[in-house]
């Protein structure tokens, strides 16, 4: 979160401010993270917006959205990892021509170092749901914790996978069948009739209501 | 006057069974047997009517819908039980044991001349329905046919010869042609009735069958008042949804408007 107040500084007061040496500004990491973070704000408003309409977007498009803001994420954490040294290294501070008085409040705004209410109630949030208190725990202890999770998601998968090749999900058979007899699933003896039952059109209707209605053939 | 919201379609013999099974399902309701005789009357040419009126407007001159519905019973009397595979039968121009004639005798009161004035067995029991029906609106963006309908009861024909056929000579009109439909109904959800049936045109005592090798299939909603704005869009909702339902089983279109007109050609002559 300072990554972000920093770009602001720059462009508000470039009009009023010449001479100052822009040269040390981290211009090329800060629009990086901007850009990054402008693609997810949309990705996930977008997003927001399709769950809170009363018609839900089918799943398939739910599923394609989520593994964009995935990947937009982790491109976030990527390129904020790239610039960490020189993001941390940087300070912050208000020219001297910067009119401090009438813009108070964006300044305390864009000089504000803390997490926003909202923000600190959510990570608090995820932090219980989480249920590991970052701070009295170790590092080993959280690191423990995150193998556990991967441990957990591992074991799913594989039992996913056990399950699935227990049962015959094409033809006629069980599964347990065919493992007695591996002729049987060799066929592919199921065929649906569809197509068949579908009515035809015998006649040309308008032509019926035309003799119903004007007596003529 | 009635508004009839309608979309059309067609089946063949071979898929009725099945059709009607579904629809059976869909609907909850079982089929309902039925069968109409319709008789189309025309203005009567011989009175030479204007063509247009004091104030030089055009007249449309209409055909006249004279309809009852007439029990299976009678047409073909066997006692039997009916239920709606009996329409499997039909698949041709000839209404095996249906007896004609008796079309004729309500028409006409009786067949034979000499008969006309006993009045001891009256036909009349069931009353005729005389309707008129309007062109269907126009408009390209219409979802569903809507066609305005007049209708009234004729209860009594009484007077000196009581047949209907009579009634409507009195009245300027003559028999043009007639009609037998015999049918199931459906009653879907919503007020919306689809009916699957065939139907014949009766010319003295042969049946010539228009819907040979299949079923005309019709979805209607019939509103009550035509200023009724709110019933109008919940009809036409109702049809809409059935025909999304049926759709890529039975695809019901809109029919085409002229083909529903039941005016008289000749005003082109003037």
């Amino acid at each position: 979160m300072s990554d972000r107040p920093a770009s602001d500084p720059e462009t508000t007061v470039s009009s009023s401010q010449e001479d100052f040496d822009y040269q040390h500004v981290p211009a090329q990491a800060l629009d990086a993270v901007r850009m990054r973070l402008a693609q997810l704000t949309h990705s996930l408003a977008k997003l927001k917006d399709e769950m809170s309409k009363a018609e839900l977007p089918q799943w398939y498009s739910l599923q394609v959205q989520v593994s964009v803001i995935l990947t937009q994420m982790q491109s976030l954490t990527t390129t904020l990892h790239h610039f960490e040294e020189l993001l941390d290294s940087t300070v912050v501070y208000p020219l001297g021509t910067f009119p401090t008085t009438a813009h108070e409040g964006l300044l305390t705004t864009l000089l504000r170092k803390k997490n926003i209410p909202e923000a600190e109630s959510w990570i608090l949030d995820a932090k219980e749901t989480a249920g590991v208190d970052l701070n009295t725990a170790s590092p080993e202890e959280v690191k423990k914790c995150l193998k556990s999770d991967e441990d957990v998601t591992k074991w799913a998968l594989d039992f996913l996978k056990q399950e699935h090749s227990n049962y015959a999900f094409r033809g006629l058979h069980t599964s347990k069948k065919m493992a007695e007899d591996p002729s049987l699933g060799a066929a592919d003896e199921y065929q649906p009739s569809i197509g068949r039952s579908i009515p035809k059109q015998p006649f040309d209707v308008d032509s019926i209501l035309k003799v119903i209605h004007q007596g003529a053939n | 006057m009635v508004l009839q919201l309608c979309l059309t379609s067609a089946i063949d013999d071979d898929s009725y069974e099945l059709c009607t099974s579904t629809l059976c399902n869909l609907s909850g309701n079982p089929p309902v047997l039925f069968s109409n005789f319709t008789a189309m009357f025309k203005p009567n040419s011989s009175f030479d009517i204007e063509q247009t009126n004091s104030k030089n407007q055009l007249i449309e001159q209409n055909r006249l819908k004279l309809c009852r519905g007439v029990p299976l019973d009678a047409l073909e009397n066997d006692s039997e039980k009916r239920d709606y595979r009996m329409l499997k039968k039909f698949a041709d121009d000839d209404l095996k044991g249906f007896d004609l004639q008796i079309l004729q005798k309500m028409l006409h009161g009786s067949i034979d001349v000499d008969d006309m004035e006993v009045d001891e067995e009256k036909p009349s029991e069931q009353s005729w329905i005389l309707s008129i029906s309007d062109i269907p609106a126009a408009g390209s963006n219409r979802k569903v046919s809507s066609q305005a309908i007049i209708e009234s009861t004729i209860l009594s024909t009484g007077g000196s010869s009581p047949s209907v056929i009579a009634f409507l000579s009195e009245l300027g009109y003559t028999l043009d042609y007639q009609l037998l439909t015999v049918g199931v109904k459906f009653n879907m959800k919503h007020n919306v009735y689809l009916e699957l049936s065939k139907i014949w045109r009766v010319e003295g005592g042969e049946a010539q069958q228009l819907t040979k090798g299949g079923f005309l299939v019709k979805a209607f909603v019939n509103v009550a008042k035509s200023t009724d704005i709110k019933s109008i869009n919940h009809g036409t909702n109702a049809l809409l949804h059935l025909q999304k339902e049926l759709s890529g089983y039975i695809d019901l279109t809109i029919p085409d408007r002229k083909s529903m007109d039941s005016r008289l050609e000749n005003l082109n002559d003037i």
